[in-house]
């Protein structure tokens, strides 16, 4: 038995009781919502020694079996991206608690659409559920993204979804030339009969709805939606489309190029890869509002898990993107703190909180020197291997590599400057939330723990990325002939 | 160096020394009654006296120089939030990725 598949329903439930929840009870709204988060992570935990005695779990809508019916298929790799999703969406509930004081109805209630969308795409083994998850959670974001009400964020909101429209419009215009072409949206199916009946349509369909995950995960050039949107939107979203956005339009690259097409991407993931990591460590060092600076942060980083993909440095691409996860809500974490302190997201008016201020202080050092990729800390270890695989096959990509850590030192140190030191006034104690305070140190810890003994979780990245690796175990468990 | 960091790596040594070090840094920034002061401290300036004002550096300034080498001001325009800019770099990726595919797929 399985429990994985109850997560939707789930989900769609927590959805279902915030909306009927009156608005004078607004302590029930993030109730409901945590609740649904919760037992959803009872369910991916219950589901754990499954997974590692099976290596892929299935589950047919209906009993029907593909390629007529829909299937969810879980294997090592996508169980930790739901893992990933479920610390994310905790941490982003739990700086909404404080964040979000009206309409929270409204906004939890789209808030779990958005994360009832990412888990259905991170889990659905059929690309036509793929598109219908993605539009849920992008439908979602776009009334998130204006949820303020502000006239920039709703301006924000408007762009964000003609881009978000024009990149779904690629995803299905890319449906439509695979199944036209090989006649089913089974991913197992499809990776079956891509070796024998590929054409040029198969070709074209997958090259735009690489394009249409590729916009979600803001690679360059499709990145220029995310700064605006973060900098105009409540932090707890931010960090949901920051880390979990990130995560799953990387996961489908991931699932869509390997598993399902088997197609040797190398150069054109790499070319991408070196654009994405320096516009976004360039940008990110001339910007001064501290939303803006972690959006292009993440675009730099989005660009070495890609950079790791080219190179196949399958473990390097898990890893980065773990540790992408973990260090992005720490800094969204700091940001909200920080951001709520002085009133202002601008950097230069920030300054004097390095007294005073430990676990603060602590946890930003370990989450910035994590982000330039220092020694001891979880991000040396997956730029190590990103290294070591270029330094192989591609030496200059290693060298761009170091040069955009150089460039990362130097964004992070200046956020770590302006925000503890600069002005050298003390800025007083900052009040920090229990529950914020127990998410960033333990995130903190763990940023040490996978930095020191990367041995160790590298043989655990390698057995994660190979579970994705494996396509005759996908395509036989998911069509039922094993 | 490698041969340094590889003994380091997966050893308790290494924890408990980035523990001691984290503690240290901690502790130091825990202690309010530690606040610097430009009225307390005067920075050391070979015996010239410097006025309050020159004693800070104030962070765009001091970051003036990293920024003005990777400037880029191009980058920086395409960057302002326009929308058709925005659509047209799209096209050029779809356009992008759909040759790449064609070609080398």
């Amino acid at each position: 038995m399985t429990y994985f598949n109850m997560i939707v329903p789930v989900l769609l439930a927590a959805v279902f009781f915030i909306t009927i929840t009156s608005g004078r009870h607004k302590h029930y709204h993030l109730s409901f919502a945590l609740g649904g988060v919760v037992l959803s992570a009872i369910f991916i935990l219950l589901d754990f020694s499954k997974i590692v005695s099976d290596k892929i779990m299935v589950y047919y809508q209906l009993g029907w079996k593909p390629p007529l019916g829909i299937t969810f298929s879980v294997d090592l790799l996508n169980y930790v991206v739901c893992l990933l999703l479920i610390f994310v969406a905790v941490s982003a509930l739990a700086i909404s608690r404080t964040e979000i004081r009206d309409d929270k109805r409204e906004f939890y209630a789209l808030f779990m659409l958005f994360l009832l969308g990412l888990f259905g795409a991170a889990m659905t083994g059929d690309i036509f559920n793929l598109f219908v998850f993605f539009e849920i959670f992008s439908i979602a974001s776009y009334a998130l993204v204006s949820y303020t009400g502000r006239k920039k964020a709703v301006l924000s909101s408007i762009k964000y979804l003609i881009m978000g429209s024009f990149s779904t419009s690629l995803i299905l215009l890319g449906i439509v030339f695979v199944y036209g072409s090989l006649g089913t949206l089974n991913m197992a199916d499809i990776a079956s009969k891509m070796a024998l009946s590929s054409t040029t349509a198969t070709i074209l369909g997958f090259g735009l709805l690489i394009s249409g995950f590729m916009f979600k995960a803001a690679i360059a050039p499709f990145h220029a939606w995310k700064p605006s949107v973060i900098r105009d939107t409540p932090l707890s979203l931010g960090l949901m489309f920051t880390a979990s956005g990130t995560i799953i339009g990387l996961y489908a690259i991931f699932r869509l190029v390997v598993t399902v097409g088997n197609l040797n991407l190398s150069g054109m993931l790499i070319a991408l890869s070196f654009v994405t990591m320096v516009l976004g460590a360039v940008l990110a060092l001339q910007t001064t509002n501290l939303k803006k600076l972690l959006a292009y942060s993440a675009i730099s980083q989005t660009g070495y898990v890609l950079l790791a993909f080219g190179l196949l440095s399958y473990a390097g691409f898990v890893y980065h993107m773990i540790n992408l996860v973990l260090i992005d809500i720490i800094l969204f974490i700091v940001a909200y703190v920080v951001i709520k302190h002085f009133g202002t997201s601008d950097l230069d008016k920030m300054g004097g909180l390095g007294v005073g201020n430990p676990v603060l202080f602590g946890s930003a050092l370990v989450a910035v020197s994590a982000l330039a990729g220092l020694p001891l800390f979880n991000g040396f270890s997956s730029k190590l291997l990103i290294y070591q695989a270029g330094i192989q096959v591609f030496p200059i990509a290693t060298l761009i590599a170091m040069l955009v850590s150089v460039l990362t030192l130097a964004y992070s140190s200046k956020m770590l400057n302006m925000i503890f030191f600069s002005n050298r006034k003390d800025s007083g104690v900052v009040n920090i939330d229990y529950d914020l305070k127990i998410i960033m140190v333990t995130i903190a810890v763990f940023c040490v723990v996978l930095g020191i003994f990367q041995g160790y979780f590298t043989g655990l990245m390698e057995i994660i990325a190979g579970s994705g690796l494996d396509r005759e175990l996908y395509i036989k468990t998911v069509l039922g002939l094993i | 160096m490698i041969t340094i960091l590889n003994l380091l790596v997966d050893d308790w040594v290494a924890v408990s020394v980035l523990s001691v070090v984290l503690t240290y840094v901690f502790y130091r920034f825990a202690k309010t009654d530690s606040v610097v002061s430009s009225a307390s401290k005067k920075p050391y300036a070979c015996g010239l006296s410097v006025s309050p004002d020159l004693e800070i550096v104030p962070s765009p300034s001091f970051y003036k120089t990293i920024v003005s080498v990777f400037r880029m001001g191009a980058i920086k325009k395409l960057h302002k939030d326009d929308l058709s800019t925005y659509l047209i770099w799209m096209l050029f990726g779809v356009v992008f990725v759909s040759c790449y595919l064609f070609l080398f797929g």
